[in-house]
């Protein structure tokens, strides 16, 4: 066993270090034991980490969808809007295509269920402009502004 | 009143906008006020309540000023509506160099000054910061 190296995952793995003790606390351990004959890593993941692992991801991709989706929803309603602006629809018409296609231009707004979906949320805005304003979040991920207060109060 | 620190909000049944700038942001199906239409206005806005809510409770925010007359005055605010109709708005002379856009908004309205993201994330981490202090366990 003199030549197992351990591999630890940092603590600061998706978003704010230290945030979610649980989490970090249980960080990610794997082992290679390059003794063996077919060099294979030997991966000692406890479940409850891969758990927490594969969610994470899982969690970054669907706010990364949600994004797209209003971005484009939010493009389909400034669209319309601007045919009614330019008098090529009248306000009739531009009432009755929201109503007709109301999943096509409204944003669903969802509260923030956990300490993973804060956690992902913070991974994915690290790469966007710092600018940002709640209201924008809220918007282009589809969260209630409330959820994210909750996070400081509780 | 005059409203104008950050984070701070109002919530009417009528409201006068006046702003240099307003553009429409999206539709949101909101949790409480259902379908709402959402307007970010910039360059020095103001939002003025002209009729209170009847009956006088807030319904989006706890803290919201529910008050006839309460200005809110900032550089950025946004501001939903459940009137999703267009709004018309008049170009009037907000100062001796700048004109700007003049409407009432006639329809329940929720107005907040705009912060940015930055300051809820350093808030909670601070926050988390200081009670695993005060519990090192």
């Amino acid at each position: 066993m003199e030549n197992t190296k351990l591999i630890t995952v940092p603590d600061n793995l998706g978003g704010i270090n230290g945030y979610d003790k649980g989490f970090t606390d249980s960080s990610l351990r794997f082992s290679f034991d390059s003794l063996s004959n077919d060099d294979a890593a030997k991966f000692n993941f406890e479940m409850p980490d891969l758990a927490h692992f594969t969610n994470i991801f899982a969690l970054k991709d669907y706010f990364k969808d949600t994004a797209i989706i209003n971005l484009l929803k939010k493009t389909k309603f400034l669209q319309l809007y601007i045919q009614l602006i330019e008098n090529q629809i009248t306000e009739e018409e531009y009432e009755q295509k929201i109503e007709e296609n109301s999943d096509d231009f409204y944003i669903n707004l969802k509260a923030i269920q956990s300490d993973l979906d804060y956690i992902a949320l913070t991974s994915v805005l690290q790469k966007l402009p710092k600018k940002l304003s709640v209201d924008d979040v809220s918007e282009i991920f589809g969260i209630q502004q409330e959820s994210l207060f909750n996070r400081i109060l509780n | 009143m005059v409203k104008h620190l950050v984070g701070e909000s109002i919530e009417c049944d009528k409201c006068e906008l006046v702003t240099r700038k307003i553009v429409p942001s999206s539709l949101q199906m909101h949790h409480i006020l259902g379908r709402v239409m959402k307007y970010d206005c910039s360059r020095n806005c103001s939002a003025k309540n002209l009729k209170e809510l009847n009956p006088k409770k807030f319904r989006v925010k706890m803290t919201s000023d529910l008050d006839l007359n309460t200005l809110l005055s900032a550089e950025s605010i946004f501001l939903f509506t459940t009137k999703l109709r267009p709004l018309k708005l008049n170009v009037v002379n907000e100062s001796g160099r700048h004109k700007a856009n003049e409407g009432v908004v006639d329809g329940f309205t929720f107005a907040e000054i705009k912060y940015p993201m930055e300051n809820v994330l350093n808030a909670i981490a601070k926050r988390k910061e200081l009670s695993s202090k005060k519990s090192p366990d």
